[in-house]
């Protein structure tokens, strides 16, 4: 057991840093210190304090959590269903050695406990415990309180982990979990029955005493669900993981009738077709919600800090496929380059598919309008600059890259070919926009300087033949190396 | 029909201090299936490459049909080839890759049908109208998706490198026949390299040997150039 241990931490080392550079390093672990830190500052200091202002004397703390207890397990699931690996690849290694196949499946469980998303739910409901339940409860019920918590948390990572392999090639049954998620939802919309009022009531009144240890059954069986599919599906074949949930992502195919257009479809395919492309595309739309946490509350109405916000918003997807541009074709490039395909053409349909993305966030993004109908002003703005200006500007330095892209390896966290080069190719695209709102924001206000930023963006926009052959040009110039680059395998 | 059709003309390409390929002057005239053999290493892909204009020549250029293969872009339209399988785009089923090169080319789906008829046989009913993606296919059958791509589009020029590599046996004297009946039929420039040289002798009516990046023969097929071509790898 010690081994498999062993061999798993000896993977995840050498798989990530794998002759990583340092720059990356540094920046990697900036990213993870960030992440840490806010989720720390999140469940220490932002939600107790939202929290103690919910706190009345009808409702208690415990009531509190409880309310929100039946969303967290429901959009848990969800998002654990999509994005946390139910990996058995490795046991290929280890089912022909003289290991007992129980003790192999009851390793992959334990595994699974340790990951991302368990991390990020212990910083809230610990500091939570600690800072409202303790004071109000007391130590045996604060006890009974996290034993609940904890029980539903280990289950939900074994029950999320029985779906993910019970649906394997069913994307019937994806669709219908997420009908399902957003049912409980819209329920909540409906005058009367609240799933949080029925929420709070129940589990509320679980979570005080000692029924919390009936919410055991909870790990228990997803455990035994686990367990016997496991046992059940002991071989190889029975493992192969192509199918998976590719079923539902073939819905968005789309076919293509002009040469650009079919360059565009093309791409498409690749980024239905490959888990990286997949997971990036998912992880992209909950960037959606970053604005969520950010208007309103760490800036002020007009800042500079809002454009920001309103580029990534509108941008991210865009900007998340788009730094790799070159690189996720890079094992096809020869072959691209000696069919009919001229290279403006190819750059047309960079550009369309960049635009597609943009668009497609931008709808999405009118949302928060809800909150506010300065926003949409804002995110119109930031579109047009991101589709005017920040389009081209990936396209241009996509024809910096080298590496070609592994896109059977790996989703989610994967670093592949990443250099401190991606981040840093970022950062205009950013800053150009903020010092173009704060010029102009200094002299003539606000929206003025919105007006000014989507003017900047449209105009940009018009000179796209001009950009288009620029890039090429740059293209012709590098293709050999690129080329070079390109044919070398990691 | 003494057109030159794609022509070579002091072309040297050093990796470091090592030179790959020196070729002083290669002409290949319309209609010719030209075959290339030589030891790995010996400057076979590099020189397709060259002509792909997939690598910068450090001297030299490449004419096909006139074209200066980097000034302009315009010799793709009558250029189909197939070198590895990074010419296959292995995330697509083997129809969608078929109708991607057709539209490339300008081809609706019946063209490209039609152009494909005379691959039926050698594809077995083992690719066409199925689920699968290329990057499941076993690689004899990516092989034979990657052939037949290169025959997509009336291309006047068509370049194969290692053709009979990975195919079954029967599929290999498939392909022997469907190149030389698209060759003859539809008057198409042959260049394929191949390390059989059975086949290579077989579908080729001109033969050059790479050495170091050097042409050291240069043969019209006749039945005794088997025996010569062997008994040259077996002396060198």
């Amino acid at each position: 057991m010690l081994q498999l241990i062993k061999h798993s931490f000896l993977a995840a080392i050498r798989r990530r840093f794998k002759r990583g550079e340092w720059g990356l390093k540094l920046l990697l672990g900036f990213l993870i210190m960030y992440f840490g830190v806010a989720f720390f500052l999140l469940g220490w200091l932002v939600l107790p304090e939202l929290a103690k202002q919910n706190i009345t004397d009808s409702v208690s703390a415990i009531d509190l959590s409880a309310r929100f207890i039946i969303f967290y397990v429901v959009s848990d699931i969800l998002m654990r269903f999509f994005f946390q690996p139910a990996s058995s690849v490795e046991l290929r290694h280890y089912v022909l050695l003289p290991i007992s196949y129980r003790k192999l499946i009851h390793y992959m469980m334990g595994r699974s406990m340790f990951n991302f998303f368990n991390l990020l739910a212990l910083l809230i409901i610990l500091p939570f415990a600690y800072k409202l339940i303790l004071p109000n409860h007391g130590a045996l019920t604060t006890s009974f309180w996290l034993f609940g918590f904890l029980s539903i948390l280990v289950g939900n990572t074994l029950i999320s982990a029985y779906f993910k392999r019970l649906f394997a090639g069913n994307f019937r049954a994806a669709i219908l979990m997420i009908v399902v998620v957003i049912g409980i939802f819209a329920v909540e919309l409906i005058e009367g029955v609240s799933s949080l009022h029925i929420s709070e009531k129940v589990f509320g009144f679980v979570f005080s005493g000692p029924l919390a240890i009936a919410l055991l059954a909870f790990p228990v069986l997803g455990y035994l669900l686990q367990h016997r599919f496991l046992m059940q599906h002991r071989y190889a074949e029975q493992w192969q993981e192509s199918g998976e949930d590719q079923r539902f992502w073939n819905l968005l195919e789309f076919s293509a009738k002009g040469k650009v257009s079919a360059l565009v479809a093309n791409e498409w395919n690749l980024m239905i077709r490959h888990k990286r492309t997949r997971t990036l595309l998912l992880f992209s739309s909950i960037f959606l919600f970053y604005g969520m946490i950010f208007y309103n509350r760490t800036t002020g109405e007009g800042s500079a800090m809002e454009i920001f916000v309103g580029i990534f918003i509108t941008g991210f997807a865009a900007f998340n496929y788009g730094q790799f541009l070159g690189a996720w074709e890079g094992r096809y490039f020869d072959g691209i380059f000696s069919r009919n395909i001229f290279i403006e053409d190819f750059y047309r349909a960079k550009f369309r598919l960049l635009a597609g993305l943009m668009g497609f966030s931008y709808l999405l993004s009118l949302v928060y309008g809800f909150m506010e109908i300065r926003l949409i002003y804002l995110h119109t703005a930031c579109f047009a600059f991101n589709l005017g200006l920040n389009s081209f500007l990936l396209l241009f330095f996509s024809t910096y890259q080298r590496k070609p892209l592994d896109l059977s390896a790996g989703s989610a966290f994967n670093y592949q070919g990443t250099s401190a080069l991606q981040f840093l190719i970022l950062i205009p695209l950013i800053i150009l926009p903020i010092f173009i709102y704060i010029a102009v924001k200094m002299f003539f206000g606000m929206y003025a300087g919105y007006l000014a930023v989507g003017l900047v963006g449209l105009l940009s926009l018009a000179l796209s033949r001009l950009w288009i052959k620029g890039v090429s040009d740059n293209f012709r110039e590098k293709k050999y190396v690129m080329a070079d680059g390109f044919r070398q395998k990691e | 029909m003494n057109e030159i059709y794609l022509k070579i003309d002091s072309a040297v390409k050093n990796y470091g201090k090592n030179e790959v390929l020196n070729i002083p002057s290669l002409e290949i005239k319309r209609g010719a299936c030209f075959g290339l053999v030589g030891n790995n290493g010996a400057g076979k892909t590099t020189l397709f490459r060259a002509i792909l204009d997939l690598i910068q020549l450090d001297n030299g250029k490449v004419l096909s049909k006139d074209i200066q293969v980097d000034q302009k872009e315009e010799w793709k339209r009558h250029t189909g080839s197939f070198l590895d399988e990074g010419f296959l785009i292995d995330y697509l089923r083997p129809d969608e890759f078929f109708s991607f090169v057709g539209l490339t080319h300008g081809m609706e789906k019946t063209a490209v049908a039609e152009q494909l008829e005379v691959f039926e046989p050698f594809f077995k009913d083992e690719i066409l109208g199925h689920k699968k993606y290329i990057r499941d296919l076993s690689k004899g059958n990516q092989k034979k998706v990657g052939i037949a791509a290169a025959f997509l589009g009336q291309p006047e020029i068509v370049l194969l490198d290692e053709p009979f590599a990975n195919l079954d046996p029967s599929s290999q004297f498939q392909l022997r026949e469907i190149i030389k009946t698209l060759s003859k039929e539809r008057d198409i420039t042959m260049l394929i390299s191949s390390h059989d040289l059975t086949h290579v002798t077989d579908v080729c009516s001109r033969i050059v040997i790479l050495e170091k990046g050097k042409m050291v023969k240069d043969l019209q097929t006749n039945p005794q150039t088997l025996q010569e071509l062997e008994t040259f790898f077996q002396t060198i």
